[in-house]
């Protein structure tokens, strides 16, 4: 089924999106985003076990994921989804957006970073690459 | 940037209240300048032509620059001169100011050049305090050491950006006092550290000024100290200081963040350099506080 239209690709309402950060920050004002741009059910975790398990019982199609997490950080959680699910899409949220962390992003098997704050242009080109149909 | 600045030295200074220069510095995005004024103080025109204009304008529906130039009064590079300036901060604060007949204009012109005394301001620091370009005038206030200089001011510099991009367009510093030890409440404090260096960093202010700005930033209205505001702050002080070390990560120096911290009364002391920063913003007065442990 069709959904939202982004820059002419279309995604799937019954999308859903795991926003992982130890931020209610940062967790709300990305949800809220994410609900308006895509209309898709938000799921949330504060830190890196809650990440993995929800990831387990979720199966989300998408994952922000913060870096600098408490408990276990977001290039561990993202190793661990990896191993579980080796086309999981996990795109790494950070404050730091140096090349030292989007390097470990990748490597950790991220597919994309943002750097905070998160723009909206982004935010729609990730989700036209990601979860989008054209 | 500018009304921000000269506003809470009038403050400061006790030549307008709280009450009116929060009245002025929320007017003023209503405040327009009238072309016939600044035609008239650049000589462009004199009151009579530009009584004509407005007579004019009330008989047809035609803009005051076009009917200026119709007459032959002003040329076209004239009224883009004119168009420009009244988007130009301090005239607008001085006619907001004359307006509610805080002061005269020339009072207000008094005030400019204690002010530009006061703080030793050059005519280029001013003029970048004017078009609101924080990088340099923002050096006027700091006082940081000579070995503390660059990053310090950088550090600064992007705060203010980032403040005025998040929070609060009508933020202003005072003078940097370098200090061996400070007591904080509601301190939000987080350190940079690279291979030589623990840098700390925090922000703290009384409850009310933190439930202010911590909630411009989450977009709520904090009514009591609590988990989001916290968080929200916290997340500020954050992000500002990734933005930070992305920029030095760009300019060679690579740096680390710690996990932010909060605490309701907190003691930094430091035996290298400490530094205290005053931000002055919509919601009260905040301190920032940069220096090595």
């Amino acid at each position: 089924m069709k959904g939202v239209n982004i820059q002419g690709y279309y995604l799937d309402a019954s999308m859903k999106v795991l926003i992982c950060d130890d931020s209610m920050t940062v967790r709300k004002k990305l949800a809220a985003t994410v609900v308006e741009l895509t209309g898709c059910e938000v799921v949330e975790a504060k830190d890196g076990v809650s990440a993995v398990s929800k990831y387990e019982s979720e199966r989300p199609d998408i994952v922000f994921m913060d870096i600098m997490m408490p408990i276990k950080n977001g290039l561990e959680a993202t190793e661990e989804i990896i191993r579980l699910d080796e086309n999981a899409t996990i795109i790494m949220l950070s404050s730091v957006g140096t090349k030292a962390n989007l390097q470990q992003a990748l490597k950790s098997g991220a597919k994309d970073f943002i750097q905070k704050p998160f723009e909206l242009e982004k935010l729609k080109i990730i989700f036209k690459n990601y979860g989008g149909e054209a | 940037m500018f009304s921000a600045f000269f506003g809470h030295y009038l403050l400061n200074k006790g030549v307008v209240t709280a009450t009116q220069l929060s009245t002025v510095l929320e007017k003023q995005g209503q405040v327009r300048l009238k072309l016939g004024t600044l035609a008239i103080n650049d000589g462009f025109m004199n009151a009579t032509q530009v009584d004509e204009v407005h007579e004019l304008q009330a008989a047809m529906d035609k803009r005051f620059g076009e009917i200026a130039i119709d007459k032959g009064y002003l040329v076209d590079a004239q009224l883009m001169h004119l168009l420009k300036q009244q988007k130009a901060e301090n005239l607008i604060l001085a006619q907001a100011l004359i307006d509610d007949n805080i002061m005269s204009m020339i009072d207000f012109e008094r005030e400019i050049s204690a002010y530009k005394e006061a703080h030793s301001l050059s005519d280029e620091q001013f003029g970048a305090l004017k078009e609101g370009n924080v990088d340099i005038a923002i050096k006027a206030f700091l006082a940081f050491e000579k070995d503390d200089e660059n990053q310090y001011d950088q550090y600064l510099s992007l705060f203010l950006k980032n403040v005025i991009r998040f929070i609060d367009s009508n933020v202003s510093v005072d003078r940097v006092k370098k200090v061996s030890s400070v007591s904080l409440k509601n301190a939000f404090y987080q350190h940079i550290k690279d291979d030589k260096h623990n840098y700390i960093t925090a922000i703290s202010g009384e409850e009310d000024v933190i439930l202010g700005f911590a909630g411009r930033y989450a977009d709520e209205a904090f009514t009591e100290m609590g988990d989001y505001p916290i968080d929200a702050l916290g997340e500020f002080l954050n992000l500002h200081n990734g933005l930070f070390i992305v920029n030095m990560s760009n300019e060679g120096t690579e740096m680390e963040l710690t996990v932010q911290e909060f605490g309701f009364d907190h003691t930094i002391k430091s035996a290298s350099n400490l530094y205290q920063i005053p931000l002055y913003t919509t919601y009260g007065t905040l301190n920032l506080i940069v220096g090595q442990l």
